[in-house]
């Protein structure tokens, strides 16, 4: 590409970056007066948008490796990832079972995720004999623990079931990165007095959590790079969850605090805590 | 941008702790049952960006309103003009040409690049425009006086609410009633304070004139703190700085996103919606600004897998500095003299003399015996030694370096301090019997933020790199495996 063809269209690019950043909506973002040479560039490279606002780059159509290589091209790349992801958010959120699979599948990679921090008198007490067989368990013990969470929060019997909208979708769904025997899950389980926990803890919380741990893992798998847009489909994730609750962001991530404080001391043994419980059941950063 | 003040929930409500926590009675683990203890630093860097705070919370980075790599040399600046101040008190006055000779002694251990620059960019024009009213040096100018309180109010609306904050004073001139915050920021033309120190310095004074009364040590008792004149000095010019209303909603938001990043009320996402400048207008000024806008590599390719593995450790990383420093600054101010004595935190005794940086301090063997403990278990002979309260006075890492009879030697370096008898020796801040170094926690989350935004762009160099290609097997799909040689 010619150097004052690339110049023009980073113009453009920035305007829209701009726009993103300073908080318009996708739809309003990017927008120019149309210049004859700009449009007929945007053309000739399949990137043409336009509408009563002016024309600015189409963004559905993959740009030229030249224009990937600069900044503001790499960048304005992510946020059309990030707009293709927040499809897929806005897709999960009107469907149901998408719905069911993904926050269960989200909950299941919130806690492989978390290493278990569990404090090391609790794990001697269960029988293991060191750290690294706690954590070699605990991880295996992952698609255990969020079968017994998805029959007492979201009534379901078989984790795999509520997975196979997602597949069928070509959505992704958890995959344990290695699964133990039921008895040593069992012994995660009372270790982390896994029961308990979901006693206490409110159903809502772990949906909500689950959700955003899928949304999480679709920013991971999506290749999404740039936080600014990150932003993008965090605030359409959150714009779901306030519309389903009818609370604000700022309440929803208290509320969990408050929950995962609960189970922290709804779950002690002889007057101290069992496991960081804020490193386990979060709300991914 | 910045959220207008209604838009927010302000003010917040500030959680402290306990007693319960503040005498570790409470197991030390997971997220603080309380808010952070923010340094003045921690508030402007909140105060100028969230993202700046976030990046200091999460990632560690300093002063944003300094950009990177002037750190050091702002440090000898400050030292230097501090020397020339206390020399003129002395009716020591150089000349114009002898100035220059005096700094390259005093910077005799810098790199000569760091003094250079410091010379040219810094001293020089301050010397230019303030060599001939070091006549106003005296007696009663004091440097790096450390000020913290617990509960400093700032209003709001018909409210007072309260936060906690520390923070050192450049320059606090007793006789002639003046708080001076001294930068290395500002040019020839400016017409007023760089960004945010006008706020800083305004914090400062606020923290110091809100201290009780009681909390006063000599010689500030009977100094009304209230009526000192706020100025920013920069190479070039001196500004007076007003109260300013502002200020005090600046605060409140500052506090609002310290509050929330820090116990996780809000995130990474939050503050990015909320960020100062964009990467169209990036503030090339900032110190944040390579966390920000840092270069994006294409290498490894793994980077999303490597951000996800690491990012779990910031959060809890940070929980560790609360519990080992910012609870150590709580009790400090919160508890009693015998609580901290019975933490075998504190130990007092009398100064007996302070002579070319070195103070002779006489202690009783039982107020002796925890400093003496920590030197025999670690062999660590540093100390933080307080003269003054732990309101307001000098903080100085104090070596021990003999002890006689009933008496200690520690080597304070050549500093200017207030007459007093009384000094409060407690643990180094970096103690490793006190706690584990908190200040390790740091290096940890700047170390791993480096090492999530570092990589390399070009594709032969990327094969041939053993750590973007172990990276690439450990986050991401490539196998592992030897080569055949």
């Amino acid at each position: 590409m010619k150097k004052e063809d690339i110049d023009a269209i980073v113009q453009l690019l920035r305007q829209f970056i701009g726009d993103i950043e300073s908080g318009k909506a996708l739809e309003e973002a990017g927008w120019k007066k149309a210049e004859p040479g700009t449009e007929r560039l945007l053309k000739e490279l399949g990137l043409y948008e336009e509408s009563s606002r002016g024309i600015r780059v189409c963004l559905d159509s993959p740009l030229p490796r030249d224009l990937i290589r600069i900044e503001e091209g790499d960048l304005f790349s992510d946020m059309q990832r990030a707009v293709e992801v927040r499809g897929l958010v806005h897709k999960i959120e009107g469907d149901r079972l998408l719905r069911t699979g993904a926050e269960i599948s989200g909950f299941a990679h919130m806690l492989e995720a978390s290493d278990f921090p569990v404090f090391s008198n609790r794990l001697f007490q269960e029988g293991f004999s060191s750290p690294d067989e706690w954590l070699a368990c605990a991880v295996g013990a992952v698609h255990f623990l969020t079968s017994v969470a998805a029959k007492q929060v979201w009534d379901v019997e078989s984790i795999e079931e509520t997975f196979q909208p997602l597949c069928l979708s070509s959505l992704p769904s958890f995959e344990p990165k290695k699964q133990c025997e039921e008895e040593s899950a069992d012994r995660v389980r009372k270790v982390l007095k896994w029961d308990d926990v979901l006693k206490i803890i409110d159903r809502s919380a772990c949906k909500i959590m689950g959700f955003l741990w899928y949304v999480d893992r679709l920013i991971v798998l999506g290749g999404i790079r740039y936080p600014e847009s990150m932003v993008l489909i965090h605030e359409k994730a959150w714009e779901v969850l306030e519309g389903k609750t009818g609370k604000s962001t700022q309440e929803l991530r208290n509320a969990i605090i408050e929950e995962v404080e609960r189970v922290e001391n709804g779950t002690l043994d002889q007057g101290f805590a069992i496991a960081s419980w804020h490193e386990i059941l979060r709300v991914p950063w | 941008m910045v959220i207008p003040v209604n838009q927010r929930a302000i003010p917040v409500s500030w959680r402290r702790p306990e007693r319960e926590v503040l005498l570790e009675d409470r197991y030390k683990y997971s997220r603080p049952p309380f808010d952070p203890f923010p340094d003045v630093t921690n508030v402007v860097n909140a105060a100028k960006c969230p993202v700046a705070i976030l990046h200091d919370i999460l990632h560690a980075i300093e002063d944003a309103t300094i950009p990177g790599g002037k750190y050091g040399l702002g440090v000898l600046y400050q030292r230097f003009i501090a020397h020339l101040k206390l020399s003129a008190a002395r009716k020591d006055f150089p000349s114009t040409s002898d100035v220059r000779y005096r700094f390259e002694m005093f910077a005799r251990d810098e790199n000569d690049k760091t003094k250079a620059d410091c010379w040219r960019y810094y001293v020089e024009p301050w010397c230019s425009a303030r060599l001939d009213r070091l006549q106003e040096a005296n007696e009663n100018i004091f440097f790096e006086v450390s000020v913290a309180n617990a509960y400093v109010p700032f209003k709001f609306e018909s409210k007072n609410p309260t936060y906690p904050l520390r923070g050192r004073i450049d320059e606090i001139d007793l006789k002639n009633c003046k708080i001076i915050e001294r930068t290395i920021k500002g040019r020839r033309a400016d017409q007023s304070p760089p960004p945010l120190k006008d706020f800083q310095v305004w914090l400062l004074w606020k923290a110091l004139s809100t201290i009780e009364k009681r909390n006063y040590s000599e010689p500030w008792k009977g100094v009304d703190f209230e009526d000192f004149e706020l100025i920013v000095e920069t190479p070039y010019h001196e500004f007076v700085v007003k109260d300013n209303p502002d200020f005090e909603n600046l605060a409140h938001i500052a506090y609002a996103w310290i509050k929330d990043l820090a116990g996780g009320g809000k995130s990474e996402f939050e503050a990015y919606q909320h960020r100062a400048c964009t990467h169209i207008k990036t503030d090339m000024e900032c110190g944040a600004r390579w966390s920000c806008f840092g270069r994006r590599y294409k290498y490894p390719e793994c980077r999303g897998e490597v951000h996800k593995e690491i990012r779990k450790f910031y959060p809890p990383l940070f929980w560790q500095q609360m519990w080992d420093y910012q609870l150590f600054r709580y009790q400090l101010l919160m508890l009693e003299k015998k609580d901290l004595e019975d933490l075998g935190y504190l130990s007092e005794g009398r100064v007996v003399s302070f002579k070319d940086g070195k103070i002779e301090i006489e202690i009783t063997p039982l107020q002796a015996s925890p400093i003496l403990e920590r030197r025999t278990s670690s062999g660590e002979p540093g100390n933080l030694l307080v003269i003054g309260s732990f309101s307001l006075g000098f903080e100085l890492d104090a070596v021990l370096e003999e002890i006689t009879n009933n008496k200690f030697v520690m080597n304070v370096g050549r500093k200017k301090l207030p007459p007093s008898e009384r000094a409060m020796i407690l643990p180094s801040e970096s103690s490793i019997l006190k706690t584990s170094p908190w200040f390790l926690s740091r290096y940890t989350q700047r170390d791993l933020f480096r090492l999530e935004r570092w990589g390399l762009d070009k594709d032969e160099n990327a094969e041939k790199h053993s750590v973007i290609q172990l990276l690439e097997c450990l986050f991401g799909r490539k196998t592992m495996r030897r080569e055949t040689s």
